[in-house]
């Protein structure tokens, strides 16, 4: 609180399941995205060529045929780029148009611009690139072999290597094994789209669809050798994003801008679902190798694991996304001795990118299968190893952080696993069920069904320090009208009715008198990417500060109206309420107006107490953990390798809900995208050519309706949280992600029973029907039960 | 160019649109009614998601006017050509209700939380809407089951579904208990219909081609004799995709010949001797007829594409695409079909099992098109179930599917049809399998002999479905879960995670 001073105190606003702000919009269909933005007069359309190579150096670009098309006005390459020719988000290079070398197939070669979209594209099929073949390398395990990687390799040890090596050599139990995560298709069912327009002064306007509008103006700004304030970016909202959009919305809309300023007319891209999936990056698959040492009651001693992810081409977001697959190899669990190492190898595909989670589902899942793994040689449920390592107090004289230090060496200091555990134990009638599903497991014997209980622990803060700061703009008007601009982007996630909420409690009006507007770099500037599931937390406190500047200056003019001292104001459901007396807020604000007192103001938060050791990766990365845990119960047809989900019960920590209908929405939905994940969604690149063969909804299948069991329940773990958040809620876009473990995992255990436990299934992610059905058969061949 | 009427007069496409007749000329055949929509009509409610048919979030309703009346069905309006709205009314999102007056599926939507970013939104909004509206009044609240099946063509990659379905049920619940005249009533429908004047003719004409609805049988095998290089649209759901992957070669002069106007071929009737589906039936009323009378192929039914390719697509077309994992064909196979094929010389008949020669390739003459299938009564004494592996339960291409027919003679097999989709570059009959079983009493050694002869009938081919490796065993996998449901001396257990209950 500010000072103590004025108060808002109504009907709380805060903590109720409101809709969301462009509900109705929704559903009538007059939300408005990029494309139905009606187009600036003149508006002419690019569409890119795309590379049908993975990698080799072009010997000619014959653009002649396509540029005597009708309707074609120009064809763009590199040469036409009048600054810098890259999108790239921080370090590296990632040519908007590609110079002289193709280094994946789907890269972007030139772009032409016609008068329609359709002569657009028709024309850039004439485009002829003529190359002379170069190596290429499409698996990441290769890659790192030869040592081609994009960012150095990280080491994160705790206590030493030393320590490791010993807690290993001396355990009791050792199992060691190799895992592999596929990558996944963000599947936004709005495609990329910007629409640029140049501005009188020379500069541009672009209508991007994109979760990061400060680095879309700094990559457009540099490929136009223009300074950042010519370039505007706004962004209403998205149509899905999911991290596709965090650093390679800028591809896009630079495309766009260089088309605007070489011709001098707006100009729109809008990508079609094709070259989306052709062009942009995905999440990371990873491969790993894990060694682990345990005890007899299943206690992890010793622990080593090697990650190695596909980066693609570039860097991209490659180096933060290993950083946080590293530092979430814990995932819920006291590592005593660990050593993780870190590569990002790089591959003629796609450059990898951010994806809810950022890694971390990739790092904390290959612990996970470890885990189960020991709990199967150990003839342990997989429940009770996962609970014997669960990070709890475990002070001793000479560590009083035992058991609750990260890899890292921060302290897990807000840990309510143990409690949540115990709950979600409880509530799924977890012992029973597997009661059930032994004797069940026991007479069937092609249908068998598999039950796992996971954990989630996921650091909320960007692990980059200074990207964790954000502003917002409240601006009261003479009507008590109230519009709040913040830098937060609005994919769906809901941050615009949160931040909504926050500012309509703070100064005690209604919900409906507060608009949010597009975010635009010339409202709020230098803003970070919506991202690492920090929008609202951020976005939330920045609008909290403007709107206690404005509440304190009300509060000084209402207490001249109403008798009584500032600090004895509130705003309470539209009402300024002194000691005896009490008016409208609309009174309050018209007077300030009249007394020449400022109705708007800035606020801006930079998240406190976060330092980070790049070097030593040891520090407080994070301000607060979020966790969860899920339960989920499949059947497997060991015949053909299908498989359905059952039940599904979710337990997730989302602090003091700030909007429990949005935080469910964001929980199951993060469950089912991570599920898709685990389970049907299947990226295939030709091992000849390198091309993406699984793109586009016809062969890459995310869930559908059916795939959502009939049983799913979900709970919010309703406690404050421990760290100082907005109105202590918590972070909810990506931990709920990682929920989904429990559907593999489950999967993994139904498999199992085909050996009667006794055979660690080979399953690689994702568990598509052939993935299952060849654990199956390995399981069956090694031997019988 | 001559057309099949003897003039030059083109006749414009007719439909009915906000409230109004509309009249359009001046478009290509392969005009989508997305693309129109948004980039002429400027209505942007209806998006963009993958323009394939696949994720539902272009989804508009189509009134059709039919022998028996008006029915309402969803469409993908990106593989929906503008002539093909000849006749017919369109409905898109902004026909369904304003903010100030939200329609009881649009209100649940909101009340539930079923949108997030909202992109998906309107195609789901469009096919809740079709599935309420046809439930208006009649007191029977649809099931959940039932609600899933209407929405299983439409993708969302936010919400995880769960709040739509609820949103859907609420919706429909709502609505079964109201007696009012809705938005898709039916005798109004079918007076604006009737007030269009619609008939068969020439719709369009033009540099990028030409598009035919020829009103009679003799009339299109005139029209593709005509006009040599036509292509027959039934349904267009997938000849769309097609096109659009060589539009930029093809471009100018492309003439397409529709069967939708065509007098009764759509019809589906039955003699002493079959039933028979006139090839422009659609592919909901085919499986309707089929299930009709082999009730164990619901499941199939339900899976094969979405709801608004099954009211789009159809028979003819789906048997004239000659894919080989198509999910239909290998039930026409086990019922010996036989294709009626037709051209300006007369007609013939082909057997299903030598109708397709390779993959999207088959015995139909140039300018020759299906006129009919007929399906011998006597095929429906038999035993038929159907099983597919896909990726997905909904809305996904077989990577092996199988057919299986079955008429037994006291313990023994008496009559045997095994058919299997994508384990040949065509839909094909395991001969050997067959062979194998014929005689046999149906008992697990006799099973274990039949999965050994898949080997011998079948070389799969390894692609981004599956390896050659996967669909061997996947096959016999589902040979095995048929003779669990069918065998003799089998254990009666559920074997289909999608039946277990």
């Amino acid at each position: 609180m500010t000072g103590g001073s004025a108060g808002a105190d109504g009907t709380p606003v805060v903590g109720v399941g409101v809709s969301d702000e462009s509900a109705t919009l929704h559903v009538t269909g007059r939300a408005t995205f990029v494309d139905d933005i009606p187009e600036p007069e003149g508006t002419v359309h690019g569409y890119p060529v795309l590379s049908d190579f993975a990698h080799g150096r072009i010997t000619s670009l014959d653009v002649s045929r396509a540029l005597r098309q009708d309707g074609v006005l120009a064809v763009l390459t590199s040469a036409d780029v009048p600054g810098v020719n890259s999108h790239a988000p921080r370090i590296g290079v990632d040519p908007i148009l590609a110079d002289d070398v193709v280094v994946f197939l789907g890269q972007p070669v030139a772009m032409v611009v016609a008068s329609t979209r359709a002569a657009a594209e028709r024309a850039a099929r004439l485009v002829r690139v003529e190359h002379e073949p170069l190596a290429v390398v499409l698996n990441a395990r290769d890659a790192h072999a030869a040592g081609s990687h994009v960012v150095p390799p990280m080491h994160m040890v705790q206590p030493s290597v030393e320590a490791v090596d010993a807690a290993l050599s001396a355990a009791p139990h050792r199992r060691s094994g190799s895992v592999q995560l596929g990558g996944q298709e963000h599947f936004y069912l709005e495609c990329m789209a910007a629409l640029a327009s140049v501005m009188d002064d020379g500069g541009v306007l672009i209508r991007s669809s994109t979760q990061h509008p400060s680095e879309v103006q700094q990559v457009v700004a540099r490929a136009l050798g223009v300074p950042h304030n010519r370039v505007r970016v706004e962004c209403r909202r998205m149509g899905g994003a999911f991290g596709g959009k965090e650093s390679q919305a800028a591809q896009v809309s630079a495309l766009a801008a260089l088309g605007a300023a070489c011709l001098g007319r707006p100009v729109k891209v809008r990508l079609d679902r094709f070259s989306d999936d052709r062009m942009t990056g995905k999440r990371h698959p990873f491969a790993a190798d894990w060694d682990m040492g345990f005890d007899d009651e299943g206690h992890v001693l010793g622990y080593r694991v090697t990650l190695i992810s596909t980066a693609g081409h570039s860097t991209d977001l490659s180096g933060p996304v290993l950083t946080r697959a590293v530092g979430h190899v814990d995932n819920a669990y006291w590592l005593p001795a660990v050593a993780v190492e870190g590569y990002a190898a790089r591959t003629n595909t796609q450059s990898n990118t951010a994806f809810r989670g950022f890694g971390g589902p990739q790092g904390a899942l290959v612990t996970e299968v470890a885990i189960d793994t020991v709990a199967r040689a150990l003839g342990m449920d997989a429940l009770d190893v996962r609970l014997a390592n669960l990070y709890r107090d475990r002070a001793t004289p000479e560590d009083p952080h035992a058991g609750l230090r990260t890899p890292y060496d921060m302290i897990v200091e807000d840990n309510v696993l143990p409690e949540l555990m115990d709950r979600i134990i409880d509530s799924s009638e977890y012992r029973s069920r597997r009661d059930d599903i032994i004797a069940f497991n026991a007479q069937s014997t092609v249908l068998k069904r598999g039950l796992a209980l996971t954990p989630v622990k996921f650091g909320i803060a960007f692990t980059l320090t200074h990207l964790n700061q954000a502003g917002a703009l409240v601006h009261v008007y003479t009507d008590g009208s109230v519009l709040v601009n913040h830098s937060a982007t609005e994919m769906g996630q809901g941050v615009n009715t949160k931040v909504r909420q926050v500012v309509a409690q703070e100064l005690g009006v209604p919900l409906a008198s507060v608009r949010s507007t597009a975010t635009d770099t010339e409202k709020v500037s230098n803003t970070s990417a919506t991202a690492a599931s920090t929008g609202s937390d951020m976005n939330g406190m920045a609008a909290q500060t403007a709107c206690r500047r404005i509440r304190e200056r009300l509060a000084t003019v209402a207490s001249g109206m109403l008798g009584c001292r500032p600090e004895e104001v509130h705003f309470r459901d539209g009402r300024v309420v002194g000691v005896n007396a009490a008016c409208s807020f609309v009174d309050v604000v018209e007077a300030a107006y009249v007394q020449r007192v400022q109705l708007w103001s800035d606020g801006y938060y930079a998240t406190p107490g976060l330092h980070w050791n790049r070097e030593t990766m040891k520090g407080r990365p994070f301000l607060y953990f979020c966790y969860g845990a899920a339960v989920s119960e499949v059947i497997v047809d060991t015949l053909t390798g299908e498989h359905r989900l059952l039940r599904a019960d979710l337990l997730h920590d989302v602090g003091k809900s700030l909007n429990p209908k949005i935080d469910l929405g964001q929980i199951e939905g993060a469950f089912v995208q991570g599920m898709g994940w685990l389970t049907t969604e299947e990226l295939q690149w030709n091992a000849a050519t390198g091309a993406l063969e699984t793109l586009a909804p016809t062969t890459y299948k995310i869930p559908a309706v059916h795939d959502v069991p009939t049983d799913l329940r979900v709970e919010l773990f309703d406690q404050a949280n421990r760290a100082g958040t907005i109105h202590r809620s918590k972070a909810v876009g990506e931990p709920p992600l990682l929920l989904a473990f429990s559907v593999f995992l489950a999967i993994r255990d139904a498999i199992s029973a085909v050996g009667d436990h006794s055979v660690d299934p080979p399953l690689r992610a994702p568990a598509t029907v052939e993935a299952i059905l060849d654990a199956v058969d390995a399981v069956k061949a090694a031997g019988p039960a | 160019m001559t057309d099949p009427f003897g003039d030059t007069r083109v006749d414009g496409i007719r439909f009915w649109f906000r409230g109004e007749a509309r009249v359009v000329t001046g478009v290509a055949p392969t005009t989508s009614v997305l693309h129109w929509l948004r980039e002429t009509e400027r209505a942007t409610g209806t998006k963009e998601g993958c323009n394939q048919g696949d994720c539902g979030a272009c989804t508009v309703v189509l009134a059709t006017p039919g022998a028996d009346g008006v029915r309402v069905h969803t469409a993908n309006s990106c593989l929906l050509p503008m002539p093909m709205l000849h006749g017919r009314a369109l409905f898109t999102i902004e026909d369904v209700g304003s903010e100030s007056a939200l329609h009881p599926v649009q209100e649940a939507m909101v009340d539930s939380a079923g949108s997030q970013c909202g992109f998906c939104t309107p195609g789901f909004v469009m096919s809740m809407w079709c599935s309420a509206e046809r439930r208006r009044g009649s007191r029977l609240p649809a099931s959940r089951d039932e609600v899933a099946a209407d929405l299983s063509g439409n993708l969302c990659r936010c919400t995880g579904y769960r709040p739509i379905l609820d949103a859907a049920v609420a919706a429909l619940e709502h609505l079964a208990g109201d007696d009012g005249a809705g938005p898709l009533d039916e005798a109004s429908l079918q007076e604006s219909l009737a007030g269009l004047g619609a008939t068969s003719g020439l719709l369009v004409d033009g540099p990028d081609g030409a598009f035919v609805a020829p009103g009679s049988e003799e009339e299109l095998a005139q029209a593709l004799h005509e006009r040599p290089g036509a292509r027959v649209i039934a349904g267009g759901t997938d000849l769309m995709l097609t096109l659009r992957a060589v539009s930029a070669a093809q471009g100018a002069g492309l003439a397409l010949v529709s069967t939708e106007w065509v007098r009764g071929m759509d019809a589906i009737d039955e003699t002493a001797t079959h039933l028979r589906i006139g090839a422009a039936a659609t592919l909901d009323d085919a499986w309707a007829a089929i299930v009709g009378r082999l009730p164990h192929l619901a499941r199939m039914w339900q899976r094969f594409a979405s709801p608004a390719i099954r009211g789009l697509g159809t028979i003819g077309g789906n048997a004239a695409n000659s894919s080989p994992i198509a999910d239909l064909v290998p039930i026409l196979h086990a019922l010996d079909a036989e294709v009626v094929c037709r051209d300006v010389t007369g007609s013939r008949t082909v057997a299903i099992a030598d109708f397709a020669s390779g993959p999207r390739v088959n015995v139909l003459r140039p300018s020759e098109f299906i006129s009919r299938i007929d399906l011998p009564l006597d095929g429906f004494g038999r035993d038929v179930r159907a099983h597919k592996v896909s990726r997905r339960f909904d809305d996904d291409i077989s990577t092996v599917s199988g057919t299986f027919a079955l008429r037994m003679g006291g313990d023994r097999i008496d009559e045997i049809r095994v058919v299997f989709g994508g384990m040949a570059p065509t839909v094909r009959r395991a001969r050997r399998v067959e062979e194998v079983l014929q005689g046999r009493a149906w008992t697990r050694e006799a099973l274990r002999d039949a999965q050994d002869a898949v080997d011998a009938d079948f070389e799969p081919i390894t692609d981004h479905r599956a390896t050659d490796g996967y669909r061997r065993r996947a096959a016999k996998g589902i040979l095995e879960r048929w003779w669990a449901e069918t065998g003799a001396s089998a254990p009666d257990t559920v074997t289909d995670v999608w039946a277990y209950r």
